[in-house]
């Protein structure tokens, strides 16, 4: 049978169940279509749920920090406990090369407004203990956070049920109705749903969904692998170090990791090492291309538990116990993400391509669009994530 | 006394790992409607230990098929992804040699 | 990194038969085991097995278990011991860590997953004090070790293994308070249970346990009878004194491996619980990989055997080792005595059910082309 919706949600990750949350809390009647049997099978139930405030830049910067803004209160409002936790960000460096880069992030950062503090070898192994020889120098701040992302991807989903939204698992869309300049309908597996507005949030899949309506949306899935441990007995004072190489290399600039001779960082290891307040690390990451494969492939763990122990020797004697991969919605023209309507069809909005940085993202995003598509304006400017920003690059593509 | 011995047989450990108790697993099954062993894993934690569920995964199965009044070869086990027996991160990271 | 025609993980009776077979045929083959010693459950068994008589029924697990070992040496097999294959990936590459210090890649052109099966567990209040254990724990300490775990047990389960292992425990010199089965009727084989009822212990079927009592350590066992529908009926619970309870209430496949290789799972309660599909010929959904034994489905050592043997002289034959012809008589044989070994009540449940897995194995690989959304 028929259902219909003001808005249709393709995608139950994190960032469709926010969505659906925020539209919710301002009365629209959402569905939200997930081809998984739940929430969280997706990018958002294979990451670290890390969210370190100072990695962010311009023009992100300023969504990553109203989202933490959100993030602070959200177990409260919600109702259910995402497990914030107030860990702060260490950036580290083990190569001394990266000092005046690391000097230079400092200033960046402080002209950001954001407090950060350079912290040399010594009083780094003063602070923290675990951390190793090599480490070079450090840079801390405490606004940022660390949260479960399976609780706030179920949190999100939980109380925008509550608040009427409807989700259907198991559910593929396959095909998107349109009349003229806008979408009529939505076809899946399980029946048609007639919608007023249909956002596309299926992250690393959202090209298919764009395809359906002759659209190119440039995103593509960069896989990332982690390592879990059993727990050790909990850090002193930082429980989650970022690699400087993160920062300088592997995140964010897709042409250094392409054409390093360094096979490390042609796999994009450099990771962010958290640890939960149980005790366990997850040791993070790599960034490759390999479709939408999730397999874990040892030369990568090889090199990411190398690394590891680079910075946190002790890592060498705990034991793994597990490993796993996931894909990140990842923007291959600019990194950024899309977060937008188009203009054909109008009633079309587009939020993806949050790539590494979708879980510090997820709330501002749903709070944004909803903004987008009941009030038709937001409270920030997202002109820098608009969808039209391709044009150009498709052009030159195409040509 | 019945009420009693009610509480015990929920408050009973599933997970030996992680202790999670019955009565939390089923809080989240029915809190999130959940239909996955993999769900009830993330939600409690149940599985994650050192063993990876190798103990408690076909009680949680169990579980679960009683909630949502499915047979157990309806649903999946959990997901399993190496390594199948713990090991230490220093031999993750070598390659062909041996560790000293 | 390794390389071989045959990898097998997993040493027990199915894996040591299939490394005989293939390296017979003339492949190279690597077997590997976590184990210090070779033979997976199978030294475990100092009774007399079950079974035909052309199966050794009649002989101890452990003495078929040396002349397994003898012939795998006769043939060349490369036997890796004390170590693990932590996991499975692209390429049917192989993890392993061998003495816990020396890491490798071992890639095999076919590969064997012969990891037998994992006891299940039964929670209970009390179930994490000491002196609760598995069935298989226990073995092993009695069997192998050579210790007592406790002096006065309880079993709770009485299939075969909680049959023999309240046999094993008396032999040991350990009192058996009672045995306790939730089904209104002995799980075991007739021949087993006669022997303990002979022992004056007593078997309380349509009972299981309610709790386990103790401060430190298992003191009491507190049992309670069940209705038809398996609820426990109040008033009816008697408290035995006991320091170890014994739990033997099946197994189930340890399938990790095949999770993570990809292979397509069934299921049949007959043979333990879920468990990778799999052809005549033992192979999975996924091409090469092979699974024999109790990971195939809970059976016997004389079926894992036979499994293990249909797998080897499979893999030997698409290696070139072996002519088609050869590879089906041979094959034939041992179809013929897989028969016979799940013959009778039991047996017939177990070969219907594994019928049953080779035919959804069939209709899965019909249908993997054409998955269809029709869009209404
Ligand atoms: C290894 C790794 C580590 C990470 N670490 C962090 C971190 O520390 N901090 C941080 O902020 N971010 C991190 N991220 C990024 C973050 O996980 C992602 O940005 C975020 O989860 C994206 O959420 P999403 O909802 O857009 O995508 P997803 O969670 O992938 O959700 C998309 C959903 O759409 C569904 N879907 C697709 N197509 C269809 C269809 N046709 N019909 C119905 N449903 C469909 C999919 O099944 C999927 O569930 C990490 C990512 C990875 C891979
Ligand atoms: C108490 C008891 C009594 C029994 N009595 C009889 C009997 O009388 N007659 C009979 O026919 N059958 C009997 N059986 C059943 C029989 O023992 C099993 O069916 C048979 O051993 C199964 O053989 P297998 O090769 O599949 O597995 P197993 O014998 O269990 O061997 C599997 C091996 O693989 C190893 N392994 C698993 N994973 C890994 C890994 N990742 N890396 C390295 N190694 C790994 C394991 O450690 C183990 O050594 C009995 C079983 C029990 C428990
Ligand atoms: S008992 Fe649950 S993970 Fe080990």
């Amino acid at each position: 049978m028929n259902k219909t919706a003001d808005v249709t949600v393709v995608g139950g990750g994190v960032i469709g169940c926010s969505i659906a949350y925020y539209l919710a809390k301002k009365g629209a009647d959402v569905i939200v279509v997930e081809k998984n049997k739940g929430p969280s099978f997706g990018a958002s139930g294979t990451n670290q749920g890390a969210c370190p405030l100072q990695l962010f830049e311009p023009p992100v910067l300023e969504l990553a920090r109203q989202s933490l803004k959100l993030y602070k209160n959200l177990s409260e409002e919600i109702g259910y406990d995402i497990e914030y936790d107030n860990v702060g960000a260490l950036v580290c460096s083990v190569d001394e090369k990266q000092y005046s880069d690391m000097k230079k992030h400092v200033e960046k950062k402080k002209k950001q407004g954001i407090n950060v503090r350079l912290i040399e070898r010594e009083e780094l192994l003063k602070l923290e203990p675990t951390l190793g020889e090599n480490v070079v120098v450090g840079v801390e701040e405490w606004e940022s956070c660390g949260v479960n992302p399976f609780k706030v991807n179920y949190g999100f989903a939980c109380a925008a049920r509550r608040l009427g939204a409807r989700f259907l698992f198991s559910t593929e869309v396959g095909k998107i109705e349109k009349d003229k300049d806008k979408v009529t309908s939505v076809a899946t597996d399980k029946g048609k749903i007639i919608t007023n507005f249909l956002v596309n949030a299926a992250g690393a899949w959202s090209p298919q969904i764009g395809k359906m309506l002759g659209l190119v949306i440039p995103v593509k899935p960069r896989r990332g692998q982690i390592i879990v441990t059993e727990p050790t007995p909990l850090n002193k004072r930082w429980r989650c170090i970022s690699d400087a190489d993160y920062l300088l290399t592997t995140a964010f600039d897709l042409k250094a990791t392409e054409v390093s001779k360094d096979k490390r960082i042609k796999l994009g290891v450099a990771g962010v090492y958290l640890q939960e307040s149980t005790g366990n690390w997850t040791i993070g990451s790599s960034r490759d291309f390999a479709d939408y494969n999730t397999n874990v492939t040892m030369q990568t763990i090889r090199y990411i538990a190398k690394r590891a122990i680079k910075f946190i020797p002790k890592l060498k004697d705990v034991s793994c116990i597990r490993t796993f991969a996931g894909l990140r919605p990842f923007c291959y023209v600019d990194g950024l993400p899309i977060l937008s309507k188009v203009d054909n069809p109008q009633n079309f909005v587009i939020a993806t391509g949050h790539a590494g940085e979708g879980i510090t993202l997820a709330p501002i995003t749903g709070k944004l669009i909803s903004e987008l598509i009941v009030e038709n304006k937001t409270s920030l400017p997202i002109d820098a994530f608009s969808f039209s920003r391709f044009k150009n690059a498709y052009l030159q593509n195409l040509g | 006394m019945e009420r009693k011995l009610q509480e015990r047989k929920v408050n009973n450990i599933v997970c030996r790992c992680e202790e999670v108790t019955e009565q939390e697993i089923r809080d989240a099954i029915r809190k999130f409607n959940l239909t996955t062993v993999d769900e009830v894993k993330r939600l409690t934690r149940a599985g994650m230990g050192l063993c990876q569920g190798r103990t408690c995964g076909s009680l949680m199965e169990k579980i679960l098929s009683e909630e949502i009044n499915k047979k157990v070869s309806e649903l999946l086990p959990l997901k399993k992804r190496p390594p199948v027996r713990p090991i230490k991160i220093k031999l993750l990271a070598k390659k062909e040699r041996e560790s000293e | 990194m390794k390389k071989c025609d045959v990898l097998v993980i997993g040493a027990g009776p199915a894996g040591l038969c299939c490394a005989i077979e293939a390296a017979r045929a003339g492949a190279d083959v690597i077997l590997i085991d976590e184990n210090r010693r070779p033979g997976g459950q199978l030294f475990k068994q100092i009774h007399k097995f079950f079974g035909s008589k052309q199966h050794k029924a009649g002989i101890r697990g452990f003495d078929i278990g040396i002349e397994l070992l003898e012939e795998v040496q006769r043939y060349e097999v490369n036997m890796l011991l004390n170590t693990v294959a932590y996991g499975i990936f692209d390429d049917k590459t192989v993890e392993i860590v061998k003495d816990e210090r020396i890491t490798d890649t071992i890639q095999g052109k076919k590969i064997l997953l012969a990891t037998g099966a994992i006891e299940n567990p039964v929670a209970f209040p009390g179930w994490t004090l000491p002196g609760v254990m598995g069935a298989g724990a226990a073995q092993t300490m009695i069997n192998i070790h050579r210790v007592l775990p406790g002096r006065r047990f309880v079993i709770l389960g009485t299939g075969n293994v909680g049959l023999i292992i309240a046999y094993q425990l008396l032999q040991a010199g350990a009192d058996v308070i009672a045995l306790v089965e939730a089904a209104s009727k002995i799980g075991g084989y007739q021949v087993h249970a006669s022997k303990i009822r002979r022992a004056g212990i007593p078997i309380f079927t349509s009972h299981t346990i309610k709790e386990v009592k103790g401060n430190m350590q298992v003191e009491e066992v507190v049992i309670v009878q069940l209705d038809d529908s398996w609820k426990p009926i109040e008033g009816t619970e008697r408290t035995l004194s006991a320091d170890c309870v014994c739990i033997a209430a099946g197994l189930h496949p340890s399938i990790e491996l095949a999770q993570m290789a990809g292979c397509a799972l069934g299921f049949s309660s007959e043979l333990g619980g879920h468990l990778p599909l799999h052809n005549e010929d033992m192979e999975t959904t996924v091409d090469g990989i092979y699974v024999a034994g109790d990971i195939a489905g809970v059976e016997e050592a004389s079926t894992a055997m036979e499994e293990g043997r249909l797998a080897g002289i499979d893999m030997a034959q698409k290696l070139g080792h072996l002519s088609k012809d050869k590879a089906q008589d041979k094959k034939e044989k041992i179809r013929e005595n897989l028969f016979a070994l799940r013959s009778g009540s039991f047996g017939y449940l177990r070969y219907k059910a594994k019928l049953n897995i080779i035919q959804t194995m069939e209709a899965i690989k019909k249908n993997q082309e054409k998955k269809q959304w029709s869009y209404k």
